[in-house]
C-alpha cells in the first residue's frame, strides 16, 4: 500500500473542520498517511517516513505550506494551515514491542517498558495496546480525554495529572521527524535506541544530544512531521477514583498550595465506611464555581494500587473519570440565561456529581480516561503557574473572570513541570487551572481578564498551546525565554534552509513567532 | 488503480459546474412554483370543504370539528418538526474516528427517488465507517413540510475508521 495518498472527496474551497468543530481551515489539498501493514515495525515506519519526506519535497516544490495533523484535538487553531496542504496521520497508527537487542549496547534499560509508535497513533489505542495482554503495561499520566494522537499531544505539550508525573511527552524516550531534506532519529545524549535498528526505521541522522530532544519533546509542529515515537512505560495498575462536593475553604487552597495532598485527602477523602483510600493518593482535582471559588466544589480524588488479574474492565468511563466534562454539564442554559450564571454553575455542578463516587470501584488508566467525542462550541483555556502562586492566583483569576462576564467551571489540577523547552508546565510544582464550558463572546472576553489581572499581580503564567491562549510572538518570548532561543536553535538544525522552514510556516505558527 | 490512486482534486471552477449550479437553481425554482401551486390548490379545496361541512353539519358543529382537527393537525406538525431535526446516532465498539464529512441525500416523490451529491465514498475504500450520524435541520424539515413530502432532504455525517492493529514486533 502508499502510505501517502491523496484523499479525493475534498472539493475546492471546502471547510475542513477541527474534532470539536473550533477552528477550520480552506485547504488546497489534503493527504493521508496511513500504515504500508509491513512487519516489523521498524520497515513499517522507514516506509512511512521516506513516503513522508517525499511528500514534503514535492509540497516544498510547489512552495505550499503544510500541516500534519492527527486527531485534530486542539480546539485552538494551532493545527490549521490556510490554503496548504493537510496530511492526516492517524492511519499510521500501529504500536510495536520493542526487543532487548534492538537497544543500544550497554544501555541500563528493559526493553520491555518500551514500545514503539508510529506517528498517528491515538492515546487510546496505545492503552488499548499496553494494558491489554502481553505487555500489562500503563502510561504514567495523559490528559483527561483520549482522542488526541500521542505526537499531537506532545507537540502541545498536553498537560498530565498525575501528583509526580509530568506532561504526557514525559513518556517519550525517541522520536523520529520528518523533513524533506533528512529523516532524522533524536534521542537523548544518553541514548536508547542501537544503530543498526535507527537504521532500518529509514533514519537517515541519528542526534543524540539532550538539547535537540527537549526541543523535539514539545515540538509544537514546526520542526517537521512526528512519524515515530518510542515511549517508556509503566507496570499496569489501578486506580481508585473518588469524587464528592466540598465546601471548599481558603485553607484548602494553602493546603494545596503547600503540596500537602495528603493533608487534603484526609480531610475530603474516603472515610472508612467508604471503604478508605485503597491505595497511594495518585491525583487531585477540584472543580470550582468562580462566582463563589470559596463555596461548594468537587473534588475527584484517584488513588493507586497494584494490578489484579481478576480485574474485569470498566465499559463505563464516566464512572471513572480522572477528568471532567464540564460542556455536556454547563450546556445552553449558561448562553440562554446569563444572569443567572453563578447559580447555573453551582445547581449543574449539584446534579452531575449527583452521589459521586464514594464506594470502591477500580479500573486502569486507560479506563479512567475519557471517550472521544466532539464539544461542539466550547470554550477551553488552561493557564500554567508555580504551585507556591496559586493561593493568588486562583482567587484573582476567578474575581477577573466573573466580572468581565465568564462562564465556565474552573479546574485546578497539580503536576511535576519540565520535559521539554516549550513545555508550558515549566515549574517543578506546577498548577494548571482550566476554564471549561460553552463558547461565548464573553467568556473570551473575560479569560482576557485573567492575563492581564494575573500580569497586573506579576504572577508568572504560562497558556496551553493547543487552547484557546490568545498568544503572540512576544508574549511567546517572554514566557519561554532562553529555552525558546535554544528551541530556535535545534529547528535551524532539523530545518536549516529558508524553504524547509516556510513549508511549516502557517499563519498561526509565525503569529507565534514560532518560525 | 486502487480507489485511493485517484487524480488530484480539481481547484477551479468548470464550466460543467456552472451548468450542474444552473440545472439545480432550475429544479429549485420548479420546486417552489409546484408547491406554491399546490397550497394554492389545496386553500381553495379546503375552503370548498368548509363550505360543504357547513351546509352538511351546520356552522357551530362545522367550527368545533374544524378546530379539533386544525388542533391534532397543528400538534402533529409541530411534533413532526421537532422529531425531524433529531440526531440518530451509530458508531462500532471501541471506534478509531478519522476526520468527519457531510453529504446531503434528498428523498424525492415520497421516496421513490433519492439523490446524493455523489454515489460513493472513495476515501474510505477499504476501512469503514468509525460512526455514522443522520439528520435534517430546520430549513431542510420545514421544506418537506412545505412541499407536503415530496421533497426530503437529511445530512449524513460520517468518520472514517482508522484501523485497528494488534500489537506488532518492532
Amino acid at each position: 500500500m502508499m502510505p501517502v495518498v491523496d484523499i479525493t472527496d475534498a472539493s475546492p474551497g471546502e471547510r475542513w473542520n477541527n474534532y470539536h468543530k473550533s477552528g477550520y481551515s480552506i485547504l488546497k489539498k489534503r493527504f493521508a498517511l496511513r500504515s504500508a501493514e509491513l512487519d516489523p515495525g521498524r520497515t513499517d515506519v522507514a516506509e512511512g517516513a521516506v513516503a513522508v519526506r517525499n511528500w514534503l519535497m514535492d509540497a516544498r516544490d510547489k512552495g505550499v505550506p503544510v500541516r500534519p495533523v492527527g486527531g485534530a484535538w486542539s480546539p485552538s487553531n494551532i493545527q490549521t494551515v490556510r490554503g496548504g496542504w493537510m496530511l492526516n496521520t492517524r492511519r499510521f497508527n500501529r504500536c510495536f514491542k520493542i526487543a532487548q537487542a534492538d537497544l543500544a549496547a550497554g544501555i541500563d534499560l528493559d526493553a520491555r517498558e518500551l514500545m514503539l509508535v508510529e506517528g498517528g497513533t491515538q492515546i487510546d489505542e496505545i492503552n488499548d495496546r499496553l494494558e491489554s495482554k502481553p505487555m500489562r503495561r500503563s502510561l504514567r499520566s495523559s490528559g483527561a480525554s483520549n482522542g488526541q494522537t500521542l505526537a499531537g499531544a506532545c507537540a502541545t505539550g498536553t498537560h498530565g495529572s498525575v501528583l509526580e508525573a509530568g506532561g504526557i511527552q514525559e513518556h517519550v524516550v525517541a522520536v523520529q521527524i520528518v523533513t524533506p531534506d533528512d529523516i532524522f532519529w533524536i534521542e537523548p545524549a544518553s541514548g536508547v535506541m542501537g544503530d543498526s535498528f535507527i537504521a532500518a526505521t529509514g533514519s537517515t541522522t541519528t542526534l543524540r544530544d539532550d538539547e535537540v530532544f527537549a526541543a523535539a519533546q514539545v515540538a509544537v509542529g514546526c520542526l517537521g512531521v512526528v512519524t515515530a515515537m518510542v515511549i517508556r512505560t509503566e507496570p499496569v495498575y489501578l486506580v481508585r477514583p473518588y469524587l464528592k462536593l466540598i465546601d471548599f475553604s481558603r485553607e484548602d487552597l494553602e493546603t494545596l498550595a503547600r503540596g500537602d495532598f495528603l493533608a487534603f485527602a484526609n480531610n475530603h477523602g474516603p472515610t472508612e465506611d467508604e471503604g478508605g483510600p485503597c491505595g497511594d493518593l495518585y491525583f487531585v482535582m477540584v472543580v470550582a464555581n468562580p462566582h463563589k471559588p470559596f463555596g461548594r466544589a468537587t473534588v475527584r480524588l484517584l488513588y493507586k494500587t497494584e494490578w489484579r488479574e481478576d480485574h474485569v474492565p470498566v465499559k463505563e468511563p464516566g464512572k471513572l473519570g480522572q477528568g471532567y466534562d464540564s460542556f455536556t454539564m454547563l450546556g445552553w442554559a449558561l448562553r440562554t440565561f446569563p444572569w443567572a450564571r453563578g447559580w447555573l454553575v453551582r445547581t449543574i455542578m449539584h446534579l452531575a456529581v449527583g452521589k459521586g463516587i464514594r464506594q470502591p470501584i477500580f479500573g486502569t488508566w486507560g479506563e479512567t480516561t475519557e471517550l472521544h467525542k466532539p464539544l461542539a462550541d466550547i470554550f477551553t483555556g488552561a493557564l500554567f503557574c508555580g504551585r507556591a502562586d496559586l493561593t493568588r492566583a486562583f482567587p484573582l483569576a476567578c474575581t477577573a473572570f466573573t466580572e468581565a462576564g465568564g462562564s465556565t467551571a474552573v479546574t485546578m489540577r497539580f503536576m511535576k513541570g519540565g520535559h521539554g523547552l516549550l513545555s508550558p508546565a515549566r515549574w517543578e510544582d506546577t498548577a494548571g487551572i482550566d476554564f471549561d464550558g460553552p463558547c461565548g463572546d464573553a467568556t473570551e472576553a473575560a479569560y482576557l481578564k485573567i492575563v492581564e489581572a494575573l500580569d497586573s499581580a506579576a504572577i508568572a503564567f504560562t497558556r496551553h498551546w493547543g487552547k484557546f491562549n490568545h498568544l503572540d510572538a512576544d508574549r511567546v518570548a517572554r514566557d519561554y525565554g532562553d529555552d525558546l532561543a535554544h528551541w530556535k536553535r535545534v529547528q535551524d538544525r532539523l530545518l536549516p534552509n529558508i524553504a524547509d522552514r516556510s513549508l511549516f510556516a502557517t499563519q498561526e505558527l509565525r503569529h507565534l513567532g514560532l518560525i | 488503480m486502487s480507489p485511493n490512486d485517484t487524480l488530484p482534486i480539481q481547484l477551479y471552477i468548470s464550466s460543467t459546474d456552472l451548468l450542474r449550479w444552473g440545472n439545480a437553481m432550475n429544479k429549485r425554482i420548479i420546486l417552489v412554483a409546484a408547491s406554491l401551486l399546490a397550497w394554492v390548490i389545496l386553500a381553495l379545496a379546503g375552503y370548498q370543504l368548509s363550505r360543504l361541512g357547513e351546509y352538511l353539519l351546520g356552522a357551530r358543529t362545522m367550527l368545533i370539528a374544524a378546530s379539533i382537527v386544525a388542533t391534532i393537525a397543528i400538534v402533529m406538525l409541530l411534533g413532526q418538526y421537532l422529531a425531524g431535526t433529531a440526531d440518530y446516532y451509530l458508531s462500532i465498539e471501541n471506534p478509531r474516528p478519522l476526520d468527519e464529512e457531510e453529504d446531503v441525500i434528498t428523498s424525492k416523490i415520497w421516496g421513490f427517488a433519492s439523490q446524493a451529491s455523489r454515489s460513493y465514498v472513495p476515501g474510505l475504500a477499504g476501512q469503514g465507517f468509525a460512526d455514522i450520524r443522520l439528520f435534517a435541520d430546520r430549513t431542510q424539515v420545514l421544506t418537506t413540510f412545505a412541499t407536503f413530502g415530496f421533497s426530503r432532504s437529511v445530512k449524513i455525517a460520517w468518520r472514517g475508521n482508522a484501523g485497528q492493529h494488534p500489537l506488532g514486533e518492532a
